[in-house]
């Protein structure tokens, strides 16, 4: 086998208890690489069309990278893959922290999980060996107590991924958990893990990752930590920024410019926020107990606070908010209370929910609470008011719950829209079913025409994802997802460099960057056509006329901005070679990238 | 709360804050040179630097998008650098105007026109 891999992965039928093992072909490995890529690939070839996401038929995966666990720098993420029970397609979420690169050190690289077990049960993969085990004792637990209690039975070295009890509940934005809140959060992939009874997966082990050239692989680390390290504008090298302030240093200052929505989409930062200053900056880490970081990573921008002393408890060690927090549970609902939005954190840490739809989740629901469509007599007693810190909170923790009219918001805006009625619709702000990312698609830089904003939120694959990206621009960074590097440890990098120089020496293929990014173009019609064999075509998806700017906001920095969507998806289906209608790819296009047998199903 | 600055556009120029006339800078005859005043909204990033929400700029009839870099370059030394490029009339990579709604980042020679919707900010931030 190659460097990078470990050359096997597991297949767990939960419904039978069968574990089986298989060898990871080099084939697959070369053409999608690894997380979602061989996600993709893996279970479009081994699952039928149609079936439910929450019942045995699906199939979950946990995949890392070849770069995972290696000294590529930032080489720390493993992505969770499943058809998704919030959008009906395909769903991925990537999760940076140790599990990934421990679950290479216990021998393999992926483990997928089909069936649904009779009882609650945990995966122990302990050096090269996986049992399943008896989870009675947690089911019920939160991620926090379920982490503490298996690494209190298996002893030193156990990395854990588990769900909280949100996922029990089958909560469609709930998510996978490691460390207390490193979550791999989009696409409801919690529930999928809780449908099937699996509470988690411990790893183990003291197994290398084969690398092919380490030390041009180390050389390059030290090359690139070097250039992380040299100061940029403002004086500040890469690593202090965001080592000072991870990823929390942003939104109050965003919200200003017209990047971060406020109000659910509906606002305008200068206007409906102005002063959001407490939420971010050094207000984000006053509380701050200590830094920490993924596995050997030298950015470290992950922040601990100290218990919450205040209005609000949050337990000792609770994460630090990152910017996506900041804003669903911050601006979206016009909330300045840096301490509920910690603790908020801490509720969807430990319940295991994903932040971004739980934030927007609750801005919804204040906004029809404040528009009449809700009353208290549904809020059980809570006033669902802008910026009502207090409530914010209480109806968090009573989503995580599905306590009360927390049920009704458990599934995300669609779903509680639907429930609701009396025209809550109007406010529920989605693409195909999921919240969307925290950055405002109508700023686009003219100097990058073909990066589309408002597009990649409609048309990739798992809808209102910031993080990934639509047609050719979006190429590179399947490649980095896949490959287990950290997008935003990866923004300092000179990509052909460092990319190809990591894959290269790792692997031992001597790659270019039209290979990574023909393979990251691989990767994104993979996805693609599997929800193409789901029925959904993204050209259908509406998109809330909130995300475009229809009509455009009348003041503050998008004053008069109206997002051409139509010409983003069109200008990018006719650059990936899909048909502007059924957004198909061409044969010619399958076949230029060996997907020769998607091209005989596509094209009989 | 708000703050409004005031800059004449022309460098050398303290009438030009006033008049309507000016006098040709090779003769001694006047000519009719219309002037209008241009609001420039400063958004993000470049509202911090400046601790301005707006800036009222003075400019000629036929005013190009770089003759409103200059301006704020001159007068606001403290957006050179990381927002304007330092002596140049350009705006750095992440920085932009938003003109009635539309961005613009290098085109300098579009010309600005009496109540046209300026404002000045950060493209992108946040992770």
């Amino acid at each position: 086998m190659t460097g990078g891999y470990m050359g096997r992965i597991l297949f767990v039928n939960l419904s039978t208890g069968e574990i089986r093992e298989e060898v990871l072909e080099e084939n697959i490995c070369r053409d999608f690489i690894g997380g979602y890529g061989i996600g993709a690939r893996i279970i479009y070839d081994r699952q039928a069309a149609g079936v439910d996401p929450l019942g045995p038929d699906n199939t979950l995966g946990l995949i890392t990278g070849p770069l995972t666990g290696t000294p590529a720098t930032t080489g720390t993420r493993y992505q969770a893959v499943g058809k998704s029970p919030l959008t009906g397609g395909w769903g991925d979420a990537n999760s940076g922290g140790f599990f990934g690169p421990y679950l290479k050190f216990a021998g393999y690289d992926a483990v997928f999980f089909n069936g649904i077990a009779e009882k609650p049960v945990y995966l122990f993969v302990d050096n090269g060996k996986a049992e399943l085990r008896d989870a009675s004792h947690i089911w019920g637990k939160d991620t926090y107590e379920t982490e503490d209690t298996l690494k209190a039975e298996l002893g030193r070295g156990v990395e854990i991924a588990c769900i909280g009890p949100a996922s029990e509940k089958l909560s469609l934005i709930s998510g996978i958990i490691t460390r207390r809140g490193a979550a791999a959060a989009r696409s409801g992939l919690g529930a999928v893990m809780g449908s099937k009874k699996l509470k988690a997966v411990a790893v183990r082990g003291n197994q290398k990752v084969p690398v092919a050239d380490k030390e041009r692989a180390d050389r390059l680390r030290s090359e690139q930590i070097a250039e992380m390290r040299t100061p940029v504008a403002g004086g500040q090298s890469f690593i202090e920024r965001f080592h000072k302030y991870g990823t929390s240093s942003g939104a109050h200052r965003s919200a200003l410019s017209g990047d971060t929505p406020v109000k659910n989409w509906g606002g305008i930062g200068v206007v409906d926020f102005p002063e959001p200053d407490s939420l971010g900056g050094d207000n984000a880490i006053a509380n701050l107990a200590g830094r920490a970081g993924c596995w050997r990573c030298p950015i470290a921008c992950e922040g601990r606070l100290k218990e919450g002393t205040g209005e609000y408890r949050y337990p000792a060690g609770t994460r630090r908010v990152e910017y996506e927090t900041q804003a669903s549970f911050g601006t979206m609902c016009l909330n300045n209370n840096i301490e509920s939005v910690n603790m908020a954190n801490h509720i969807c840490n430990s319940y295991g929910l994903d932040t971004i739809s739980a934030g927007c989740t609750i801005a919804f629901a204040i906004e029809c609470y404040e528009n009449g469509l809700i009353t208290r007599a549904d809020t059980d007693g809570i006033e669902m008011t802008w910026g009502n810190h207090q409530a914010i909170v209480a109806m968090t923790e009573k989503l995580a719950k599905r306590e009360g009219f927390g049920d009704v918001l458990a599934d995300g805006v669609k779903v509680a829209a639907g429930k609701i009625g009396r025209g809550a619709e109007q406010y529920a702000v989605h693409i195909g079913g999921q919240e969307l990312g925290m950055h405002d698609p109508k700023l686009i830089s003219p100097r990058r025409p073909s990066q589309p904003s408002a597009a990649r939120y409609q048309a990739d694959a798992t809808p209102g994802r910031h993080t990934q990206g639509f047609g050719p621009s979006g190429f590179r960074g399947h490649f980095l997802n896949a490959a287990g590097l950290c997008m935003m440890g990866q923004m300092a990098a000179d990509p052909t460099k460092y990319l190809v120089g990591f894959m290269s020496a790792v692997t031992g293929w001597e790659c270019t960057m039209d290979e990574l990014l023909k393979a990251g173009e691989r990767i994104a019609n993979m996805r693609h056509v599997f929800n193409l064999r789901e029925g959904i075509n993204p050209i259908e998806w509406q998109v809330h006329p909130r995300i475009t700017g229809n009509p455009p906001q009348e003041e503050g920095p998008l004053a008069g901005v109206t997002a051409d969507i139509k010409a983003q998806v069109y200008w990018n289906l006719g650059a990936l070679d899909w048909d502007m209608i059924t957004a198909k790819p061409s044969r010619r296009k399958l076949l230029e990238l060996g997907l020769d047998d998607i091209a005989r199903e596509l094209w009989p | 709360m708000t703050s409004r600055g005031s800059c004449g556009l022309k460098p050398d120029s303290h009438r030009l804050n006033t008049s309507w006339y000016e006098g040709s800078r090779r003769g001694q005859e006047w000519k009719y040179c219309p002037m209008f005043r241009c609001v420039v909204g400063v958004f993000g990033l470049p509202r911090e630097v400046t601790e301005l929400r707006e800036v009222e700029i003075e400019l000629e009839d036929g005013a190009r998008l770089r003759d409103i870099i200059a301006a704020l370059r001159r007068e606001i030394p403290a957006l050179e650098g990381d927002i304007i490029c330092a002596g140049e009339d350009r705006l750095t990579d992440n920085y932009a105007f938003n003109i009635n709604g539309r961005f613009y980042q290098d085109e300098n020679e579009l010309q600005v026109r009496p109540g046209d919707r300026v404002a000045l900010l950060l493209l992108a931030s946040g992770g």
